[in-house]
């Protein structure tokens, strides 16, 4: 009877899974089709499959499939990134820039370009980003650590590093050219304009080992949360599962923000939303938050890049558009009347 | 049964095996995609004649009132032209050129070429109003520092002129699409940068005639200053929030520079500008000051800004406040628009200020 019961349960969130992975794949193809240079939908897919015109070839292969990609890899990375930030540190507000990645990559970047950018390459960009975030990362958790770590203790310390690198990054924007400055702010706000395959390519490798080895996490995610005590009982390492855990979370948001910059809130809203759909057992809760992560992103860059032409804004601005006032509901709802 | 103590140590062994390679892989991968990412530029196809070409042959296609099939086959010689990016070779005369920078539009417009795209002026709709009447049909293409690359494509561009600061970041994607040709610096570098724009457009003779023109210009308004070239010029800019005085390197002080003005000690540095607070308002004195006030929308900021500095007991003490001698001028020639045009316009408007001073 139970057993049968829950089949029923498996089934119907395997359904809503696959719902997510539709409505997902329906936004790439909206991504892919649709943008400033309007094209008939027909030539679109010509195009997808090395028909049509040259030009259309081009815009496909070379502009928009890779934008589109590397938006879905990189809402799907910090997606998944955020809840495991919430599973380790057993607070629904958790997100990866509380372990100072968003802080620290941004920081980083501003200090490269700042510094380095006339004799550096650009494209050594991400490789100072993600250094930074894991630097700023390392920092927090050294500095947490007293004996064993405790999430209350690395969110304080978290919160205040992430602070002190956001004060970084604004004495390095001053103290450097106007003109670099006004380059950084659309990477400080989060964005996947030029994009290419290269990035493509790039992020590919991060993404593929990265989420299932999250997902392998998804057990001693689910013990994690019964608390400490509870979870040393049943056997678990807790200090070294959270290293484990909160590793991998900022291998894969430091990777998404060293190529699209500090994008905001994804890490927040994605487990949310997985949670409120498919319950608290992070083995669903791990491949929806990549889902609906990746939809935000391919959602937020569609609405920047369509919605005021001839700009081409950055997603983050619409991210936190529908990031902060969920940010604040969620602040509400958890709010306790002592 | 035995406890199976030695079952799940060799079990958990194993699974840390696992972790550790897994982790180690993941390393491995960071080293590798920022090595990939680094190597970027050598990777992307250099067949830029090849698309030069096709988008030329497709260009003469299309309805376009500055171009024709004669002239299109004409002047096939190739030239190298050596950007900050790389060396890139160009054949004949381009016919549809994309500008992604302010000062490089006011070069192609001076050097006779209208181009087919443009950023924007930055500054509310449309474009600057010194050149707004050449500029009628051009297609903008957005932000300076972020052109929508599917636009420029549409366009279909056998030239792209662009600044390396601002578009290093996007130069493999122009590559593909046309042929592109990049400035090292913006600040003051304007004369550099139109040399390198005249060389890519196969307009040299026309770039040395109006740099020659440019020079005598400004020869002819030292002469015309005589003496009061030593008369000391603050150049100021009020924000909404903040004050700054231009100093040397800068679009206005290159010019200075150039004619030989004084500047006051505070602004003569080889930099590019300082904020100023009201504790150190004497740094925005001199014996003339010359300012401009960025308005961004129709509150009006910059000139709020402006008015309540001015009427400041303070600067009532400063001898361009005692004399009278601070002068508005218009942000968009002597500090926006940073090309050739209006480096002859500011020539003249300075002339015209400083002459009616006596010194």
């Amino acid at each position: 009877m139970r057993e049968g019961r829950n089949r029923q349960v498996v089934t119907s969130k395997l359904a809503l899974l696959l719902a997510a992975a539709i409505l997902l794949a329906l936004l790439v193809v909206l991504s892919v089709a649709f943008g400033a240079l309007s094209l008939p939908v027909t030539e679109v897919i010509a195009a997808l499959f090395g028909g049509g015109e040259p030009q259309s070839r081009m815009l496909v292969h070379s502009l928009r499939l890779p934008r589109t990609l590397v938006a879905l890899m990189i809402g799907g990375s910090l997606g998944v990134a955020g809840a495991l930030m919430q599973g380790v540190f057993r607070n629904p507000l958790a997100s990866p820039d509380v372990m100072g990645v968003g802080g620290g990559a941004s920081a980083a970047a501003v200090a490269f370009i700042t510094f380095g950018a006339g004799s550096v390459s650009i494209h050594w960009l991400p490789a100072a980003a993600i250094g930074g975030a894991l630097v700023t990362a390392a920092l927090i958790y050294i500095l947490g650590w007293r004996g064993g770590s405790s999430p209350q203790r690395l969110i304080l310390i978290g919160v205040g590093i992430s602070t002190a690198m956001s004060a970084l990054t604004t004495f390095l924007l001053i103290s450097g050219s106007s003109f670099k400055a006004s380059q950084l702010l659309n990477w400080l706000t989060g964005t996947v304009y030029g994009a290419s395959r290269v990035e493509v390519y790039v992020l590919l490798p991060w993404v593929a080992v990265g989420l299932p080895l999250a997902w392998m996490t998804a057990r001693r995610l689910d013990i994690l949360t019964l608390g400490d005590a509870t979870a040393s009982g049943l056997g678990e390492a807790i200090n070294r599962s959270r290293l484990l855990v909160l590793l991998i979370s900022v291998l894969l948001a430091g990777a998404a923000v060293s190529l699209a910059g500090a994008v905001g809130f994804i890490g927040l809203m994605a487990p949310h939303i997985a949670r409120s759909l498919l319950g608290v057992r992070y083995a669903w809760i791990i491949p929806m938050s990549a889902l609906v992560g990746a939809s935000l992103m391919v959602g937020a860059d569609m609405i920047g890049r369509l919605a005021f032409m001839p700009y081409d804004l950055p997603a983050g601005i619409f991210t936190a558009a529908i990031g902060a006032p969920f940010f604040f509901y969620l602040l509400y709802r958890n709010r306790q009347w002592h | 049964m035995k406890p199976s103590t030695r079952k799940s140590t060799h079990k958990s062994t194993r699974k840390s095996t696992l972790w550790s390679s897994a982790l180690l892989l993941l390393a491995m991968l960071l080293l590798l995609s920022a090595c990939g990412g680094a190597n970027q530029p050598a990777a992307e196809p250099t067949n830029a004649n090849a698309n030069a070409n096709d988008n030329a042959n497709q260009a003469a296609e299309q309805p376009d009132d500055s171009s024709d099939e004669a002239t299109e086959a004409s002047q096939d010689e190739t030239r190298q032209v050596a950007h900050a990016m790389e060396t890139t070779e160009l054949t004949g005369t381009p016919e549809r050129v994309v500008v992604l920078t302010q000062e490089g539009t006011e070069a192609l417009l001076e050097l006779g070429v209208t181009p087919v795209g443009a950023v924007n002026s930055g500054l509310g709709d449309g474009w600057f109003p010194h050149i707004a009447e050449q500029m009628a049909g051009v297609t903008e293409l957005g932000d300076e520092s972020q052109p929508n690359l599917e636009l420029i494509l549409s366009l279909q561009p056998d030239l792209i002129i662009g600044n390396k600061i601002r578009h290093e970041e996007i130069y493999a994607q122009l590559k593909e699409i046309a042929p592109t040709v990049l400035s090292e610096d913006l600040a003051g570098k304007w004369k550099v940068n139109f040399a390198l724009y005249a060389q890519a457009l196969n307009k040299q003779a026309e770039g040395e005639t109006a740099m020659a023109a440019y020079d005598a210009h400004v020869a002819d308004a030292k002469a015309a200053l005589g003496d009061k070239t030593q008369l000391q010029v603050s150049l100021v800019r009020f924000l909404p929030e903040t004050v700054r005085i231009y100093q040397k390197d800068t679009f206005a002080g290159v010019i200075m520079s150039d004619l030989g003005i004084a500047r006051p000690a505070s602004q003569d540095v080889d930099n590019f500008m300082e904020v100023i607070e009201k504790e150190r308002i004497e740094a925005l004195d001199g014996d003339v000051m010359f300012y401009f006030n960025a308005d961004y929308d129709e509150e009006k900021g910059g000139t709020k800004n402006q008015q309540a500095w001015m009427a400041d007991p303070l600067f009532a003490n400063l001898n361009v406040g005692k004399k009278n001698t601070a002068f508005q001028v218009d942000e968009v020639i002597w500090n926006l628009s940073g090309g050739i045009k209006s480096a002859n316009l500011l020539i003249d408007q300075l002339v015209e200020k400083l002459q009616g001073i006596e010194k």
